[in-house]
């Protein structure tokens, strides 16, 4: 443990505004790219991320079960991503949207995704000046305020399972990396975790029954 | 084991139970169905706060203890509210035996008991909210446990209840501030918004009521009536808890028109919307905006009268959406097109609309009287909202007939012209299994019976108010 918490302490330079920089990447990253492995690389970044945030306003200890929770997580999408590719390799109709063309990778509709990610950008930062967050430092409150938003703006432009799923996770750790600084005790981060937990679960069994319901996509 | 913990610890145990019995689905859902049934019986009948001695175990039913460093405080009202939760869910597994057998409904439906009496049982109340949203998220599998069904009432719900917690969350926190800086009625402000704005979210009010009818569209029926009933109902005393633990609430001079103008506006939208609908589990659904809107405007009376009302209205919902969601999932072995239906299925075609009917308020139904009862408080108030809430009744008995008329309509055809989508594979039975029949039976003959003789159960719906000292008379 206390290697760990020394490589915490040594990478603690990053918990300001290079973590924030980081951390707006990976929510245009998640809100652009429609592959799934994608997205789960983006989760893993942005639990870091989050941790890393989180270090300045909780133990650096509870900071990383808190991480670990989140890559829990992120494993748990992979592996239903997985399962679910392997359905579509089986003529099953897949969760994962087909690739087409030269852009393997993207949303069929990127200019306008860009245009949100631009307005996430925008809310997220008029809503830390306005109504800041002041029992949290001022980075960390532009944090929240970009995960709270980017969370459910990924949220309510889709249908898709997975990504209403992680769009809810994403606001869920902007609110968590706020209530951390309000409300330190270890039951509420077990039962906070345990709740994103179960809300992975659920995503990732609706997004197995949404294939094989193999209904029309957005 | 001290009483409180008894009622957490005991239906997650035997959730976990019959989920390892679910070989044999008859014998563990009739489990989980007796436990619910016990455990409600003995918060109604057993006496408060005395020593009851049982197989050797002496327990109290009542009073506090500590689990996790968090206290765990069963008054009177929330003895009345888990009563309630208990007897309903034993009622809901019951049907399930025959009409969901092959479901998760019951282990996780009597798991989400245990979670939700935690919610009502756990103090301070910041701790309620995580319970409730742990429930929900439980409460997905079942919901759409067919796996040809549409995601969308799943994504909905799960959607708009964590939209919900930051509010419950941070408002308790906010309050805690207010005693420490008694000067700073901003944050009294604030809490009371957050407050406000997490239980519109979670009773389903216009603006965020997309859930609701996408939960009865697209749900398993019995596990949707379920959550309208059980999580709605836990929400309503939560709400209740919030009001007594927090009666500056309602101190607020535009306390009562917020509430009553919410209400009637959530009803009237049900109703419009309602009346346009020829799907049986859409309606379902906005049969319940319209029930949440006469709930708001009997608690918006600000009365002890307006409180047992709430209460009766609360009761008379869980009846009636347990017979028209049990009728809908035997419409639904029979096909999810309705066109022709009741000559396939009659009697779950008259127990969804007897169910229907109760639901609406329609005279000589279980749903009657409390309805009426709002009425008449609201009249003396305000008759055009009275007459508003009327009208949104009167919307969704069209949109009853409608269907009604479907489900009466032979088939010219092999594939009807119902408004819900039919998976493929639906595979009809050609006959209402016996059981089945004397089930639905049962059901309709209480609900006439409650709508011929509602003295019978009123006096508990005002029991049950009054467990609540919110209001004075």
């Amino acid at each position: 443990m206390s290697t760990i918490l020394q490589f915490i302490d040594r990478v603690s330079f990053l918990a300001a505004m290079p973590a924030i920089v980081g951390l707006f990447i990976v929510l245009s990253v998640l809100m652009i790219s429609r592959a799934w492995q994608t997205q789960v690389l983006g989760m893993v970044v942005l639990y870091l991320l989050v941790g890393l945030l989180n270090t300045r306003v909780i133990r650096p200890e509870v900071a990383l079960i808190k991480a670990l929770i989140g890559w829990l997580i992120c494993l748990t999408f992979y592996v239903t991503g997985r399962y679910l590719d392997e359905q579509g390799g089986r003529g099953k109709k897949s969760l994962v949207e087909p690739r087409q063309g030269w852009r393997p990778f993207l949303a069929a509709d990127v200019p306008l995704r860009l245009l949100v990610v631009l307005a996430v950008l925008v809310i997220a930062y008029a809503g830390s000046l306005t109504f800041p967050l002041r029992q949290v430092p001022g980075d960390i409150n532009l944090a929240c305020y970009l995960l709270v938003v980017g969370g459910l703006f990924l949220a309510g432009m889709s249908e898709e399972p997975l990504r209403v799923g992680l769009g809810l996770l994403i606001f869920l750790a902007g609110f968590e990396l706020f209530f951390g600084a309000l409300e330190p005790s270890l039951v509420v981060v077990g039962l906070l975790g345990a709740t994103g937990f179960l809300i992975t679960l659920a995503v990732t069994f609706m997004a197995v029954t949404h294939a094989a319901a193999g209904e029309e996509r957005p | 084991m001290s009483g409180p913990i008894l009622f957490i610890a005991l239906p997650m145990v035997v959730a976990v139970v019959s989920y390892t019995l679910r070989a044999w689905r008859a014998a563990a859902t009739l489990l989980v169905a007796g436990v619910s049934l016990a455990l409600g019986l003995m918060l109604v009948l057993l006496p408060f706060g005395e020593p009851v001695t049982f197989l050797g175990q002496t327990f109290v039913l009542g009073g506090e203890t500590s689990l996790l460093g968090r206290a765990l405080v069963l008054g009177p009202s929330t003895r009345m509210a888990m009563g309630f939760l208990f007897l309903v869910g034993a009622g809901f597994f019951l049907l399930a035996w025959q009409l969901e057998p092959q479901t998760l409904f019951a282990p996780v439906g009597l798991g989400m008991l245990g979670l939700l009496s935690g919610a009502l049982l756990i103090r301070p109340l910041v701790y309620a909210a995580l319970f409730l949203e742990i429930a929900v998220a439980l409460s997905v599998f079942p919901l759409q446990a067919d796996p040809r069904a549409p995601v969308r009432s799943g994504l909905r719900y799960l959607t708009f209840f964590v939209l919900a917690l930051p509010g419950l969350l941070v408002s308790h926190w906010l309050l805690e501030l207010y005693t420490l800086t008694p000067d700073q009625s901003g944050l009294l402000y604030m809490a009371t918004a957050l407050i406000g704005f997490s239980f519109a979210l979670l009773l389903g009010l216009v603006p965020f009521h997309p859930w609701v009818p996408a939960v009865g569209r697209d749900g398993a029926p019995l596990m949707a009536a379920f959550l309208f009933t059980a999580v709605g109902g836990a929400v309503w005393f939560l709400l209740l808890t919030y009001l007594q633990a927090y009666p500056w609430l309602t101190d607020y001079p535009q306390w009562a028109a917020a509430l009553t103008a919410l209400g009637v506006i959530t009803a009237v939208m049900g109703g419009l919307l309602g009346t346009a609908q020829r799907g049986a589990g859409t309606l379902m659904g906005y049969a319940v905006m319209v029930d949440t809107g006469a709930l708001l405007v009997a608690l918006g009376a600000s009365s002890h009268t307006g409180l047992g009302l709430g209460v009766a209205t609360l009761f008379a919902r869980a009846w009636s959406l347990a017979l028209m969601a049990a009728g809908l999932a035997g419409l639904r072995t029979q096909g999810w097109e309705l066109t022709g239906l009741s000559w396939r299925a009659p009697w779950s075609a008259l127990a969804w609309v007897i169910g229907g009917l109760s639901l609406i308020g329609f005279p000589l139904t279980a749903g009657f009287a409390p309805r009426w009862g709002v009425y008449r408080l609201l009249f003396a108030t305000d008759p055009g909202a009275a007459l508003a809430l009327l009208l949104a009744s009167t919307g969704l008995c069209v949109g009853l007939l409608r269907v009604f008329v479907q489900l009466m309509t032979r088939p010219a055809k092999p594939v009807g012209s119902g408004a819900e989508e039919q998976p493929a594979g639906a595979t009809p039975h050609q006959v209402e299994q016996p059981i089945v029949v004397i089930l639905l039976i049962v059901f309709i003959v209480g609900t006439v019976v409650w709508g011929l003789f509602p003295q019978l159960w009123a006096g508990a719906a005002v029991q049950a108010g009054a467990a609540f000292p919110i209001f004075g008379p």
